[in-house]
């Protein structure tokens, strides 16, 4: 037993940890998840600013083929630079040039609008945004201002709520002459394209403080204008916002999104809060059944779940298991229930305690030690009804009652000795080692319950005799002549002085030495054991007898029980 | 033109008085015909009288020196690069210059500002000058001569400008109060557009032009001190004593300006 309860405790541990690693482990897991969708959006906020970059050299480039292109706009530049204002016909002369620029130009990078502006600043033509707008000066852009002085770059503006994305070049005919600004919408479909290649990850530019182009519908604008607010003011370089910024997350009603901000530069940035947002949406917790949930089918396959070792380790815990059982328990328990069937038979006279271990040869010894004690018992010689049949109920007056509903106690033997004496071995043997009172004391219940009928003899026709040996004293009240009877009343002190001193006399005619009995210890002896009987046959009343055993002063104890019609069946 | 600063000069007199004679001999009437003659006369005299004893200073703002690459304004996602085909432009600080006269007699009418207000437009995205002077108290009205709305402030000035909106055509005035302080208009969220206006003592200034040419009219004769005012300030170191006389043919004054004697500022 002792190993299979080891191996029970083992197997506990073991399914306790399994349980453990089974909700614990998909934390750190999502906790990884959670740190690769972080860097995702990092890495993807990087890769954006790398294709903002990368086309804005697109479109500056576009810009200066615009300013040298075979249609001379040079040509259309230079005269108008000259003039006080610029007259319509510059303007009808500058806007097909405009447009047959822009229409030679692929569909990928074809600008969405284009200014010719002359060497003042003025804007001599516009094709795909205010067409009919000439003259105004645009000196004051400072892409504008940039490309008169001969440098080719980008911007954004903001214009009429749009971001464009801006770009300019300079016309030069001998000197410089104007300039060509180009502009495309920052649209969803611009912005479609840079995330094109980023699989699960959105991207929001935002200026003025208003959403201007959005890749995905998803509505985390306001977390993010409010989370740019904290960025204002910030000492990172623009350039280095993918990398120096911390992503945050955004939780709507039913996702969460990790989100990275990054300002954008030029005109729109210094000025009007321009910046991008690139997010991913967050990995939900799954925990123990989420994940179960999302296991597929490929992951219980043989090749990515080790099947042969669980059904090895499962086999070996279950065979481990019945093994010890059967070596603990089992065969055991069958070795002591063939010997207890062969005792039953006759076939054996003791169990066999050595072939058993543990529980079992315990139990086998306390049965052999009761067989010894009933084999010692039946080889004492039965000198009396009493040892054979037990004693007879006698009642509270002296004589039988039949067919009486008290209940029948059986009786209870008492054996005082003096304290150097021996005792009889009893299993019932209480002790008394605290209270040292100088008597051996033993109680020994018959274990058998006589039957009212057996007992009386008008109900059952047998005549038993009273026991009532010749040196058999029952103390009798000297007043009422009745028995005595302890009741746990003041009067029992009485009644022990009189058992006491007929226990004296007996043992006095028997020869046996009264020194040692003292009446105090005997009262208590007697008192205790009244208790004793009081509780465990819940009778009403013990009597005490005094007779002679084996040649030695003895006392017999007998609880009575009163019924309700005040009649008391008791055994002697 | 011949006219400067509401005054005529000499050669326009000459003009202006043949003008009425024979716009009179055509006429039939001799009463109407000595009547203007008369007229004529009296304002030739009127006019005459201080103009004959003014001059005028002229010259031009020479550099010593190279200014260098054009400043960094802001930049978008790439730098800005130089065109591959011819040198990019030096920086030119002369359209914020303005030549001013101190010191001399100043006559009377000349701290007064003009009688009408001096117009400033925004011309789109830039102002018509980058720098307007003017006589301090004169009225600048501010007009938004591009094809849409502007939002236009003075910083640091709220009582002249504080968010006006101008729509195309609309125009809004200030007045200058203080002398030698430059009052910026802006819009509060654009860098652009961006003007100046400087109030002056008196009205002998003058813009300098893309060659740094500059003309002052009708300066009493007198010994002046020539200085140069760049966008907000003075430019230190440059002075010059000026000679005013009635000689019409003088030499024109040159000032010489080192760059780094011009003001290290955000636009340069």
């Amino acid at each position: 037993m002792f190993w299979s309860k080891i191996w029970f405790f083992l197997t506990a541990v073991i399914g306790a940890g399994a349980m453990t690693a089974a909700f614990v482990m998909p934390r750190p897991a999502e906790r990884q998840t959670l740190d690769n969708t972080r860097q995702n959006v990092v890495t993807a906020c990087t890769v954006v600013n790398i294709l903002l970059r990368t086309h804005a050299r697109r479109r500056v480039d576009l810009a200066g083929e615009f300013a040298r292109s075979e249609i001379d706009v040079s040509a259309i530049l230079s005269p108008a630079t000259v003039r006080k204002q610029i007259s319509v016909e510059s303007n009808k002369t500058a806007r097909p040039a405009a447009a047959a620029l822009m229409e030679q130009t692929s569909d990928q990078i074809r600008p969405h609008f284009t200014v010719l502006i002359d060497g003042r600043g003025r804007a001599v033509a516009r094709v795909g945004r205010n067409d009919t707008v000439y003259g105004d000066s645009l000196a004051g852009y400072d892409l504008v201002a940039d490309a008169l002085d001969g440098y080719l770059r980008d911007d954004l503006w903001v214009l009429d709520k749009n971001l464009y994305l801006i770009a300019g070049a300079p016309v030069i005919s001998g000197g410089y002459v104007g300039a060509v600004v180009i502009g495309h919408t920052l649209d969803k479909e611009l912005a479609e394209r840079f995330v094109s290649r980023l699989n699960g990850i959105d991207v929001n530019f935002y200026a003025d403080g208003q959403v201007m182009a959005a890749s995905n519908t998803v509505a985390i604008h306001k977390g993010v204008l409010a989370e740019f607010q904290r960025l204002r003011g910030t000492d990172i370089p623009i350039a280095e916002d993918c990398i120096k910024l911390e992503p945050f997350p955004i939780a709507l009603s039913e996702e969460s999104y990790i989100v990275q901000l990054a300002r954008l530069p030029g005109e729109a940035g210094d000025h009007q809060g321009a910046f991008y947002a690139v997010y991913a949406k967050q990995p939900r917790a799954l925990g123990v059944m989420g994940t179960l949930g999302q296991t597929a089918q490929g992951d219980l396959s043989f090749g990515n779940f080790p099947w042969l070792l669980l059904a090895f380790g499962f086999i070996v815990c279950v065979a481990a298991g019945i093994g010890l059982m059967i070596w603990e328990t089992d065969r055991p328990l069958r070795r002591l229930s063939a010997d207890a069937l062969a005792l039953a038979n006759g076939d054996r006279t003791r169990l066999d305690e050595e072939a058993s271990r543990g529980k079992f040869a315990s139990i086998a010894r306390s049965v052999n030690i009761r067989i010894d004690k009933m084999e010692r018992e039946a080889q004492k010689p039965r000198s009396n009804l009493d040892d054979l049949l037990g004693p007879s109920p006698v009642s509270r007056s002296g004589t039988s009652q039949s067919g009486s509903s008290s209940a029948i106690q059986a009786p209870s033997e008492f054996k005082f000795s003096d304290s150097g004496s021996s005792s009889i071995p009893s299993s019932y043997d209480q002790g008394n080692s605290s209270t040292n009172t100088g008597f051996d004391i033993s109680i020994t219940s018959p274990g058998i319950s006589i039957p009212p009928g057996m007992a009386t003899s008008s109900s059952s026709g047998l005549s038993v005799p009273p026991p009532t040996p010749s040196r058999t004293r029952i103390p009798l009240d000297p007043n009422t002549k009745q028995p005595l009877v302890a009741t746990g009343s003041q009067n029992d002190n009485r009644v022990f002085r009189q058992v006491f001193e007929q226990f004296l006399a007996m043992k006095t005619e028997c020869g046996e030495s009264t020194s040692n009995l003292t009446f105090e210890r005997f009262a208590l002896k007697l008192s205790k054991n009244r208790d004793a009987l009081m509780a465990k046959h819940s009778c009403d009343e013990v009597r005490f007898q005094v007779y002679v055993k084996d040649g030695r002063a003895a006392l017999k104890a007998t609880p009575i029980k009163i019924t309700s019609s005040e009649t008391v069946g008791h055994n002697e | 033109m011949g006219i400067r600063n509401g005054k005529i000069t000499g050669k326009s007199q000459q003009a202006f008085v043949s003008g009425l004679v024979t716009a009179a001999s055509r006429t039939q009437r001799p009463r109407v015909f000595c009547m203007l003659a008369v007229v004529a006369a009296l304002g030739v005299l009127v006019v005459s009288v201080p103009t004959a004893l003014a001059g005028f200073v002229r010259g031009q703002v020479k550099f010593d020196g190279q200014f260098g690459k054009p400043p960094k304004r802001n930049q978008g996602f790439i730098a800005r690069i130089a065109n591959p085909i011819r040198p990019v432009k030096q920086f030119d600080p002369r359209p914020y210059l303005v030549v001013v006269l101190e010191g001399g007699p100043v006559v009377p009418g000349a701290k007064n500002p003009p009688g009408r207000a001096v117009s400033y437009s925004l011309r789109g995205e830039a102002f018509s000058t980058p720098i307007l002077p003017v006589v301090v108290k004169t009225e600048v009205e501010i007009r938004n001569a591009g094809p849409s709305r502007s939002v236009l402030s003075t910083p640091g000035h709220p009582d002249l400008l504080d968010q006006i909106v101008l729509e195309p055509a609309a125009s809004n005035s200030i007045k200058v109060e203080n002398p030698f302080e430059a009052i910026i208009i802006r819009s509060p969220h654009l860098p652009h557009p961006e003007g100046r206006v400087v109030g002056f003592p008196t009205r002998y200034f003058a813009r300098v032009d893309r060659r740094g040419r500059f003309y002052i009219s009708n300066v009493p004769e007198g010994t002046w001190k020539m200085r140069l005012w760049y966008r907000d300030g003075w430019v230190e170191g440059v002075e010059q004593t000026v000679v005013v006389t009635r000689a019409r043919r003088r030499p024109e004054t040159v000032l010489r300006v080192r760059p780094n004697q011009i003001p290290k500022t955000a636009g340069n």
